[in-house]
């Protein structure tokens, strides 16, 4: 049975959340809705009690072909964007090797 | 690791090679396919020692093109920030407890002598960095160069490490009002205290804490295994050259036990950083040096600051409990902490 990317994702994210759980000591909540700007909000996919660490959780590697995704950079790029923008001490972006 | 059979990158390392101007102030870790080994490619280190003892302890590598950059301004900010909030503690204290005074000047002298030194450090390390990035503005990948600014850092350095270190052991003195009776005769090093039980906060919050290790090791290593003296040349290499072959007699005395890196960002900056061995000693016990590696990347400047701080947090905290708390409260058993 295959599992889809979106399966895949919500597994890797789990095993973010118990992987920085046990280095960082705290606990994370998943799926956490977060006011990035006046008007508009965010939801990271991880983030502690004190929404001072926020997390994005990303699944992804090179093609089969040896190519870049492009389309998932460039989401990554604006992610990194988003976290400048959040008002999280300690943004952390989590990539499966 | 997937990495890319003719890159020899994995996607992370390439994400974050591409885009460093994106993730300022951002962490990123790539977490091994079907493990918990994280190697943080990107931005604040994590513990070396986890903060949860609980379940399998995930194991933290450092990345081959891991990068951390700050600017010097924020730095002196955040010395302006520690400054003002522990300006006018032992005024409080010399207020509401006169007998306790005295006390609270010594401890407030070493607090100022502490960021003293801490700015100067940074100071002397700008002037390095100008020093540096002008000649790494050439396309040199192997500097060596006339830097009595590097000399200058590694004194500001050793006088931070001696004074921090003695600060930690003074705790004793400055606390002494706030022990019962039967256990007011603490251990003089800080270390004899911190193996010992105390419910004093003061020292729990220092418990464990990697910092203190490495902070007691450098300065048992100035003092009595290996001097930070330097000749006042440097040698600086780009970051992923191959090292400069031995120079002869002179390497000894020209090979600081700190080395200095560079790294070009962009086409006109550089970004310069002075680390510190991975770590100091064999095994505490044996007090054997170790052999001197650097590839946790541990930098002075960033060490200088958490021995700083760390000292700083410690010694207001112990001058709140003086203004505080009017009875001996605090208990010490030197019988030895189980290791947790």
């Amino acid at each position: 049975m295959t599992t889809s990317n979106k399966g895949k994702g919500r597994v890797f994210q789990e095993r973010c959340r118990t992987v920085l759980q046990q280095l960082l000591g705290c606990h994370f909540e998943a799926e956490v809705p977060l006011a990035i700007s006046p008007r508009g909000t965010h939801t990271f996919d991880l983030a502690n009690a004190e929404r001072t660490i926020v997390v994005e959780c990303t699944a992804v590697g090179w093609t089969e072909a040896g190519s870049i995704p492009s389309a998932k950079i460039v989401q990554l790029r604006e992610q990194s964007s988003t976290f400048a923008t959040s008002k999280a001490t300690r943004p952390v972006t989590s990539w499966s090797a | 690791m997937s990495c890319h059979p003719k890159r020899k990158e994995s996607l992370a390392s390439y994400f974050v090679r591409l885009n460093r101007d994106y993730l300022i102030g951002v962490d990123v870790f790539e977490l091994s396919e079907g493990g918990s080994e994280l190697i943080c490619l990107h931005g604040e280190k994590p513990p070396c020692r986890p903060l949860s003892g609980e379940g399998s302890v995930p194991r933290v590598t450092i990345g081959r093109e891991w990068f951390n950059p700050r600017k010097a301004e924020d730095f002196v900010a955040e010395i302006d920030a520690l400054e003002k909030s522990v300006s006018g503690l032992a005024h409080k204290v010399a207020a509401a407890r006169p007998e306790r005074s005295l006390l609270a000047h010594q401890a407030e002298w070493h607090i100022r002598g502490i960021l003293y030194h801490l700015r100067r450090l940074v100071d002397h390390y700008s002037s390095f960095v100008r020093e540096v990035s002008s000649r790494a503005a050439t396309g040199a990948s192997h500097i060596i160069m006339y830097a009595p600014c590097f000399q200058r850092v590694l004194f500001e350095f050793y006088a931070l490490v001696n004074l921090s270190r003695i600060s930690l052991d003074n705790l004793r003195t400055y606390l002494r009002p706030l022990f019962t009776g039967a256990s007011d005769q603490l251990p003089k090093s800080i270390r004899d205290v911190l193996k010992g039980e105390t419910n004093c906060p003061v020292y729990a919050a220092l418990v464990g804490q990697e910092a203190v290790d490495y902070l007691l090791d450098v300065r048992n290593c100035l003092v009595h295994y290996r001097s930070f003296a330097t000749a006042d040349n440097a040698i600086v290499l780009e970051e992923g050259v191959d090292p400069l072959p031995p120079l002869g007699d002179s390497d000894s005395f020209l090979g600081s036990m700190a080395r200095a890196y560079f790294r070009r960002i962009g086409h006109d900056a550089s970004s310069v950083n002075i680390y510190m061995p991975d770590r100091i000693f064999e095994e505490q016990t044996t007090g054997k040096l170790a052999k001197f590696t650097y590839e946790q990347k541990w930098g002075l400047v960033p060490n200088a600051r958490t021995f700083a701080f760390l000292t700083i947090r410690a010694l207001s905290l112990a001058l709140a409990f003086l203004t505080d708390t009017a009875q001996p409260v605090f208990e010490f058993s030197a019988k030895k902490r189980k290791p947790s």
